[in-house]
């Protein structure tokens, strides 16, 4: 088990986890969202290529009214 | 017939010179119904975390997809440059388009943009095929370093957001515009009535963008329109050619033939 960040809340995941099996745990799956992970931007063809570390901090965004 | 009068940016054209935020309004109705009265055809949007739970990104993406408007999706809040291109990224892919209005923020008290990151930030976003709309201050070589790196609008603030003080610098403005001729300029925040939008565009502004002072007011929708209405008084008055103010007044009604007047009173 390993633990990461996801939108500022601790959780703990498998070792080997991927980005896109985070996406379905988390509950985000099927909804439009865009994902960086440490601060850097991971295009969605790269979710199931892409293995979450310890103490990553991944930022899960939706659309939202804006100025 | 005459020549439509459009708003060109990027080599697109628009119909509305009148740009308006999707953010702080009572309720999705209030926003939606603003919209539709202001006739803009661009709006802007952001990106924020939220929990999978909450159904909100959802319902107001529909309303946003409903109005048919232009996405310009922004980087509100970023404060670096970094941070900023992410986020662009982010949005580029979200929302499939090019389009960005660049944020990036250098002090919390007036949320006044940092001029370096900002230049640095759209000359990265610029090389990876953004279109870029810069939010910058009425600095007039700022707007000249960010018109260099390729930035084919800019958009410099009347005042900091959501303050409605209007047009705090109006030196600064007038110097914008005499020296950037060939690119368009639109006044993005600090704007708080319709007048104040008409001056802007009076002044030669190609457009204004806003948002508080519409979602803000008792009624939005209605706002919204005397926006509209005082966007296109202003550009109106900006094609017409204004007077030339001066100091001495000259009777409007000819002197010639005045009764009760005798040279040798």
């Amino acid at each position: 088990m390993l633990k990461v960040s996801v939108n500022n809340q601790l959780i703990d995941i498998e070792s080997d986890t991927v980005l896109s099996e985070l996406v379905k745990i988390t509950g985000f799956a099927d909804q439009m969202v865009a994902i960086a992970i440490n601060g850097e931007f991971v295009p969605k063809h790269q979710y199931e290529h892409t293995v979450l570390a310890s103490n990553d901090t991944i930022d899960i965004v939706k659309p939202i009214g804006g100025g | 017939m005459n020549t439509p009068d459009l708003l060109t940016l990027y080599g697109e054209t628009f119909n509305s010179r009148f740009l308006l935020g999707t953010a702080l309004y009572r309720s999705p109705e209030d926003m939606s119904k603003a919209i539709k009265a202001s006739h803009s055809e661009f709006i802007t949007l952001s990106l924020r975390r939220q929990n999978p739970q909450q159904n909100e990104g959802e319902s107001f993406w529909q309303l946003i997809k409903d109005t048919g408007c232009k996405l310009l999706p922004n980087t509100a809040g970023c404060r670096s440059a970094k941070e900023a291109i992410n986020l662009a990224e982010m949005s580029r892919e979200l929302f499939e388009t090019n389009w960005i209005k660049l944020e990036v923020i250098g002090d919390e008290y007036n949320l006044q943009p940092d001029p370096f990151e900002l230049l640095i930030a759209a000359q990265e976003l610029i090389k990876r095929g953004f279109k870029v709309l810069p939010y910058c201050t009425d600095d007039l070589v700022l707007c000249m370093r960010l018109k260099d790196a390729g930035c084919q609008a800019l958009m410099p603030w009347g005042a900091p957001i959501g303050t409605g003080q209007g047009l705090l610098n109006k030196y600064h403005l007038s110097a914008l515009r005499e020296r950037i001729t060939d690119t368009p300029l639109i006044i993005d925040a600090g704007i708080r009535s319709p007048s104040q939008a008409a001056n802007a565009m009076e002044m030669g502004y190609d457009a204004v963008l806003l948002n508080t002072a519409v979602a803000k007011a008792d009624d939005p929708a209605l706002m919204a329109q005397a926006f509209k209405l005082a966007i296109e008084a202003g550009r109106s008055a900006y094609l017409a050619g204004l007077m030339p103010a001066r100091q001495t007044a000259l009777p409007s009604t000819p002197v010639l033939g005045q009764p009760f007047w005798h040279q040798n009173k």
